[in-house]
């Protein structure tokens, strides 16, 4: 409770930190300047803004509030990030334990090659992709980027989106698996003649899944990273537009980007409760059978 | 036992350095090897054809003149991108090889002390925020039409990169020592009344050095994912340009990744732009990964226990 305690102080404190960093180093007029106290400044300034509402404001012009429409960025951004979650949580080990147990070597290579490409990059690939096809047949496989809410773009995303996450985790899990199986009790079980689906049942995978757990704050944190990417490329309406291009339009607006950070640390902190339920409720289904 | 099947040991390695020496050599001979040079521009030409003189606007696409077709000033795009080369190779082998020079000594340090499990959890803790978001706003301030020049930002940002990545090397490097430091030779060393010092530069110090040159092409290739993505977000390295009116952002520098950032927009019409750098990024990328790949490979055929069933 201590640590967990701690890890959101430092979290807050690089957050208070982060959204006052163009302020604190900048070049708006002219010369390079950096003035250190105006984290300070910054951050009194929005707490008073609490109490008039003008921390929820945004506009250089006019002080448009950034209340409405809030909702939906971020029940839109949660839904991809846990459909993605989830999916990978799916994908991800069973490929992994998939791919160690049959000794698919070109497979291997396969998702080694598809894991070295950048999450940008894929994004871009399979953009041009889609409109590459479309000019020449004329049929459109998925939409490239949101136009509006009645015409989302899911499929590309979601592609991108997933396939870090699982590439991530089939990665942990084979290695795991590697590893437990070059162990000497599985030789052990080896040589009493136990099969080879029974050492896989029930000394491999119970020696996997256990570090499954262990990985989700990073899987959740990949997710989160990648998803700032693919809401900006695939134009999704997340929060992502709040804190990398409102907030700079036209100059620098501190509260915009504050409230933006802190939302991506309330859906990072949702992401892994959401993934962690599902971890355990696999893990009492698999007991129970 | 059945013997584990390599596809071809070495074969990886071996094409990922061959990759890796066609960069460099882009990137130290890049502008004497460009077509073009890099101030020349085509934005409107007029060419003989069989129905008489036509006129060609940029940009224009690929063609036997240009090879990688040209940008929206009519720059060509391959020579843009070889005079860029030594930004996109350079920094990524700088950056990573400060990060793999200062974690591994911190993590050598760490890890011939007590515990070397005190950076690891330290740097757990902060690993949910991604890196191109604290480099991203720390920069933002600066890196906008910025009165000082691009290879003053480009080092900024190296260096700020540098302190991203020394806790995640020192983790691993510390890991490592201690694993080493309990090896039967070490020990026998102690006993012998071997030092602090001498145990880790002789003993455990040759020990790591697969351990380094595979930490070390991994860091560069998250180097250059990591200047990929500040870019999508068009903070470019060595600088972005803004004109007002409409508001159209550039990078100073004609590095790959810049490119890739101020032409992704470009995905419908004119996809020549995005294509030309995104293949050369692509290139880069996979070239380390390979090397990283194939080293891993090897170090794993050299000494790890292999599964039994």
């Amino acid at each position: 409770m201590k640590r967990k305690a701690a890890v959101l102080g430092v979290v807050l404190l690089a957050i208070i930190l982060l959204a006052a960093g163009p302020d604190v180093l900048h070049a708006r007029e002219g010369p390079v300047v950096f003035r250190p106290r105006v984290v300070v400044d910054d951050l009194v300034a929005y707490v008073r803004g609490l109490a008039d509402g003008s921390s929820f404001t945004y506009g250089v012009w006019d002080d448009r509030s950034f209340l409405p429409g809030l909702g939906s960025r971020v029940l839109t951004s949660y839904l991809y990030m846990v459909a993605a979650g989830l999916l990978a949580l799916l994908l991800g080990p069973l490929l992994g334990i998939w791919l160690t147990a049959g000794r698919h070597d070109r497979a291997k290579d396969v998702v080694a090659a598809a894991g070295a490409v950048p999450d940008f990059i894929l994004a871009l690939l399979l953009q041009i992709g889609v409109v590459t096809a479309y000019k020449a047949t004329g049929f459109r496989l998925a939409h490239v980027a949101t136009i509006d809410s009645d015409r989302p773009a899911v499929l590309l995303p979601l592609l991108v989106l997933t396939l870090v996450p699982t590439i991530y985790l089939l990665r942990s899990i084979a290695s795991r698996v590697y590893q437990v199986t070059s162990e000497h009790y599985i030789l052990a079980a080896k040589a009493r003649g136990v099969g080879r689906t029974r050492i896989y049942l029930t000394h491999v995978l119970p020696n996997v899944t256990r570090f499954l757990s262990a990985d989700l704050p990073r899987v959740a944190g990949v997710i989160l990273a990648n998803f700032f990417i693919v809401d900006y490329l695939f134009n999704l309406h997340g929060i992502t537009t709040l804190i990398f291009f409102y907030g700079m339009k036209g100059g620098y607006r501190y509260s915009l980007v504050f409230n933006g950070l802190l939302l991506a640390v309330g859906l990072y902190l949702a992401l892994y409760l959401a993934l962690r339920a599902f971890v355990a409720l696999v893990e009492s289904a698999a007991v129970r059978a | 036992m059945r013997q584990r099947r390599h596809a071809k040991p070495g074969a990886q390695l071996a094409v990922g350095l061959a990759m890796v020496t066609a960069l460099l050599v882009a990137a130290l001979a890049g502008p004497s090897l460009a077509p073009y040079s890099e101030a020349h521009s085509e934005k409107i030409v007029v060419v003989q054809t069989a129905a008489g003189p036509t006129t060609l606007y940029a940009p224009q696409p690929p063609s036997r003149h240009h090879l990688l077709g040209t940008d929206r000033w009519g720059y060509d795009i391959l020579s843009l991108l070889l005079y860029g080369a030594r930004y996109t190779v350079f920094a990524a082998l700088g950056i990573a090889s400060v990060r793999v020079l200062l974690g591994g000594a911190l993590g050598l340090l760490l890890g011939m002390r007590r515990r070397a499990g005190s950076v690891g959890e330290t740097s757990g803790s902060l690993g949910g925020i991604p890196g191109f978001l604290v480099i991203y706003f720390i920069m933002l301030g600066i890196n906008i039409n910025s009165p000082l020049s691009a290879p003053e930002l480009a080092a900024i940002e190296g260096v700020l990169i540098v302190l991203l990545g020394i806790p995640a090397v020192a983790a691993t490097i510390g890991l490592k020592t201690a694993k080493h430091r309990q090896s039967q030779h070490v020990l026998a060393a102690v006993a012998l009344g071997a030092g602090r010092g001498r145990i880790a530069t002789r003993h455990v110090l040759p020990l790591l050095r697969e351990d380094l040159l595979l930490l070390f092409s991994g860091e560069v290739v998250l180097v250059l994912v990591l200047i990929g993505q500040l870019a999508v977000f068009d903070l470019f390295f060595g600088g972005t340009m803004q004109a007002f009116d409409p508001i159209l952002l550039t990078p100073r520098t004609h590095e790959w990744a810049g490119m890739i950032g101020a032409s992704r927009t470009s995905i419908q019409a004119h996809q020549w732009l995005v294509l030309g750098p995104l293949g050369a990024f692509l290139f880069a990328v996979l070239a380390f990964q390979m090397v990283a790949g194939g080293l891993e490979r090897r170090v794993r055929a050299e000494y790890a226990k292999y599964p039994v069933v």
